[in-house]
């Protein structure tokens, strides 16, 4: 194994659980977040040798992930593991019938829960989270606040305070 | 109230059984290295299609690319090589006749016609909707799983080898044989390559699929050269005869799921 492999593969075990878990997020699926981790993965390595110009690899394997799940979405038109069916919000002052916050992240669009995960999960800021979409700051905030009122909603409390 | 957010995220995540992580770096590694073998070949072959020297061969980027008797690029990686079929050889084609889009369905049927003697079970596809069927194939000695899938725009299909793959130019088009020891599910893949435009790739597993807790041992229920027999069955495609996709309709009208 070469050093640009070995330095790959230690980039990898770092980063391989953290991926998997905000890929997780994004699609409810264990086995689904492992293939999109390893495809992420895969497509930085031949990169890796390009990268040592990048001052933050994480963000780009990041962004990498996040193309990867909505190509995955577009492409396949792949539908989801239902977790939990999403009951009428009157039924939520039973607390055994809570939705979970992760059953309710599923109801939002992926574009969406990718931002919600992007910037609450991750801590990412506003303006990282556009770069890593792709699209303005001033739809990430107006997304975010739309989703996380969607959330709000659907979970029949204030998550935030 | 990204905290609350974050640490209600995480909570929830602990009760979540997590997986462990397997196998996923050493494939990544290998998936890369084909990427990148791929990346360099295209490179290679616009390079010599651009310079009209495809018969000649020609020197791309240190490497030589061999001529007209089938084309030969070594690679730099790890001495990989990818062997592409000679063009002389008569491609995979379909037989004539009315076709509809396949479906798992189809796929898991046509095996069930394919496969070896033995008691099939365990039928399946992906949860994705992809072109993929799942079968158990007990020959006697417990139940094995074998894999299917079609691709249609070779996205998942790297044309190459992987480290340590047997490549071999058969009469019926590129075949890549890749075994991966660490890989329950990818213990052997073969991957053939039809004129139609796919790529059809059987993955013979030494485990069962993912029960909720484990994936169960299994043995492997196909040699190479049977799966390869599979993979170069012509009548896998994006389309299929009509009447096999209605047959499987019918006989599998519900599969289970795999992720």
């Amino acid at each position: 194994m070469t050093t640009r492999d070995e330095e790959f593969v230690e980039f990898a075990r770092t980063h391989a659980a953290s991926l998997r878990r905000t890929a997780y997020l994004m699609c409810r699926d264990w086995h689904l977040a492992q293939d999109l981790v390893q495809t992420t993965l895969a497509k930085l390595y031949p990169a890796w040798s390009r990268l040592d110009w990048l001052e933050n690899p994480t963000a780009y394997a990041r962004k990498v992930l996040l193309r990867t799940f909505l190509d995955h979405k577009r492409r396949r038109g792949a539908h989801e593991v239902v977790v939990e069916a999403v009951p009428d919000t009157a039924q939520y002052s039973h607390p055994e019938l809570r939705l979970t916050l992760l059953a309710a992240l599923g109801e939002l669009a992926p574009r969406d829960r990718a931002i919600v995960v992007l910037r609450y999960w991750e801590d990412l800021s506003i303006e990282a989270v556009a770069e890593l979409v792709g699209v303005s700051i001033s739809v990430v905030k107006t997304q975010s606040m739309r989703s996380l009122s969607k959330l709000r909603e659907l979970l029949g409390e204030d998550l935030f305070t | 109230m990204e905290d609350s957010f974050h640490a209600r995220l995480a909570r929830e995540l602990d009760d979540q059984p997590e997986p462990p992580l397997g196998d996923l770096i050493t494939g990544a590694l290998r998936q890369g290295k084909r990427l990148r073998l791929v990346r360099r070949v295209k490179i290679a072959a616009s390079t010599v299609a651009v310079a009209g020297l495809v018969t000649a061969g020609v020197i791309v980027g240190g490497q030589a690319l061999a001529g007209s008797t089938g084309h030969v690029l070594p690679a730099a990686s790890g001495g990989t090589n990818l062997t592409i079929a000679p063009t002389s050889e008569p491609p995979i084609e379909q037989p004539a006749g009315p076709k509809s889009p396949a479906t798992p369905a189809a796929i898991v049927y046509r095996l069930t016609q394919l496969l070896p003697a033995g008691t099939t079970s365990g039928y399946g596809r992906a949860s994705d909707g992809e072109l993929f069927g799942q079968i158990y194939l007990d020959r006697g000695h417990g139940p094995g799983m074998v894999r299917l899938t079609i691709s249609a725009d070779g996205q998942d299909y790297q044309g190459g080898c992987a480290p340590t793959p047997k490549c071999t130019t058969p009469r019926n088009g590129t075949v890549t044989v890749t075994r991966i020891p660490d890989n329950c599910i990818q213990s052997l893949l073969v991957s053939v390559a039809h004129a139609n435009g796919v790529v059809v790739e059987v993955l013979v597993s030494t485990c069962l699929a993912w029960n909720g807790k484990t994936n169960p041992p299994g043995p492997e229920a196909l040699t190479e050269q049977e799966a390869e027999q599979i993979a170069a069955d012509p009548s896998w495609g994006t389309s299929m005869s009509s009447s096999l996709v209605a047959t499987a309709a019918r006989d599998f009208p519900h599969l289970a799921t795999f992720s």
